[in-house]
């Protein structure tokens, strides 16, 4: 149960994070999928197999909260967690940086995709405009983003983490 | 085998907390979570459209200094509101006080709400604010800025917070009336892009750059002489009895972190 509720308060705060924080930000770092990323690395590469749902979750926020460009995020973002699901099952390994790179741009391109096919569909029986080169766009962009943020951002605090845990236990 | 009663168990229970939590996300009627997320989100959102400005400022300020340029922006806001209370005061409203604040100016009652969540991009300009029908807010009320110039309107509300889409959000549309002449009225619409766009003016109306654009008033809601923008640019389609102005807005939604929503009850076109 507690580990319940700790996945859920991580949840809610990498959320607001990514809707309030990142979302406010200039362009193009308001393209920067924190959600995605941070679930992708903390399945594949710190085993934690019970979070393929955050990225289900994440899609229902947006949903609820009625700011995303496509319609039905969540079957979106459900998508890109199966694909996730398979591709650290049985395409990449858990332990390189290009495993996780290939997920996180696989899922993001699926997701790209899916969002698509909505706003397609979704333009078929209203006349709203939408660019689909936008939302390439924005995918490249993230695809960008994700692969710095797993680059640069995880190994540094990979560090810190092992660095504190190390010092922790020196003074045990 | 042990390991796999393991496996099947936690998979079990993986379920049950998933579904737990989407449905009662999905059974929150965005209340819960907002009200949940808002003390940590607003000051986030001011945060990010901090950010926003400064980068704003800074890319602007190519050619000219980003302190004169500040300036320029202030005096063209200034000299939009200033015509527009000239206008108004000229035609209908005597009753307008020129230096007091746009609230009391207008004589219209509203509701401060901070920005919770933003999404803007190319095909999508919408944001989340802390209030909604409990404190007072209604579907089809207009979002403002301090100064009085329109923002977008609520086009989803719930009891603690609503979804409000900026003008630029290709979904949005807006009665305006041009401050022309002949006072063409039309529908402002988001384009895809940064900038709004009025269809079928009739070709014998006289328009011209720089002619501002405010809220005609004919929407229930939308108290009229709100300023929307200022007309950048007029395309005349060949063949065609009609005419196309393309408007520049003069809200930059990824600038804000707090709005005005007019209260519906004290809007009067």
């Amino acid at each position: 149960m507690t580990r319940i509720f700790l996945h859920l308060l991580l949840l809610i705060l990498l959320f607001t994070l990514q809707v309030s924080f990142i979302q406010a930000l200039p362009y193009p770092l308001d393209r920067i999928p924190l959600v995605l990323v941070v679930t992708i690395y903390l399945y594949q590469y710190s085993n934690q197999t019970s979070i393929w749902w955050w990225l289900i979750s994440y899609g229902f926020v947006l949903d609820l909260l009625a700011i995303s460009v496509a319609p039905f995020e969540a079957l979106s973002y459900a998508f890109a967690a199966f694909t996730m699901v398979l591709l650290v099952g049985h395409v990449f390994t858990n332990r390189s940086f290009y495993g996780m790179a290939g997920t996180a741009l696989l899922c993001l391109v699926v997701l790209v995709l899916s969002e698509l096919t909505l706003i397609g569909t979704a333009h078929l029986f209203t006349s709203t405009r939408f660019s689909w080169q936008d939302v390439v766009f924005s995918g490249l962009w993230a695809m960008g983003f994700a692969c710095f943020l797993l680059l640069f951002i995880f190994p540094f605090l990979r560090r810190i983490r092992s660095f504190l845990s190390k010092r922790l236990l020196e003074r045990l | 085998m042990k390991s796999s009663a393991t496996g099947r168990k936690r998979f079990r229970r993986t379920i049950v907390a998933a579904v737990i939590v989407v449905l009662a996300l999905f059974f929150s009627f965005q209340g819960l979570l907002t009200t949940v997320i808002a003390p940590v989100a607003a000051p986030l959102v001011g945060l990010g459209s901090w950010i926003s400005d400064q980068v704003f400022w800074w890319q602007e300020s190519s050619n000219i200094s980003s302190k004169a340029l500040q300036n320029l922006y202030k005096e063209r806001e200034a000299f939009a509101i200033q015509a527009q209370e000239t206008q108004a005061l000229r035609d209908e409203n005597e009753l307008l006080k020129a230096e007091l604040g746009f609230t009391e100016r207008a004589g219209v009652e509203y509701i401060a709400a901070s920005v919770l969540a933003k999404s803007i991009s190319h095909s999508v300009s919408r944001f989340v604010i802390d209030v909604g029908t409990d404190d007072g807010a209604q579907l089809g009320a207009a979002a403002v800025t301090g100064e009085g110039i329109y923002v977008g309107k609520i086009t989803d509300v719930g009891k603690h917070s609503a979804t409000v889409s900026a003008l630029t959000d290709p979904t949005h549309s807006v009665a305006v009336s041009l401050l022309n002449e002949s006072r063409t009225i039309g529908v402002a619409t988001g384009s895809v892009g940064d900038l709004l766009q009025i269809d079928f003016i009739p070709t014998d109306e006289v328009i011209r750059q720089n002619d501002l654009v405010v809220t005609s008033g004919l929407e229930d809601l939308i108290p009229s002489g709100l300023i929307v923008g200022v007309v950048n640019t007029i395309t005349e389609l060949t063949g065609s009895p009609f005419q196309q102005a393309i408007v520049e807005p003069l809200s930059d939604m990824r600038r804000l972190s707090v709005v005005l929503i007019l209260n519906p009850t004290s809007v009067q076109p």
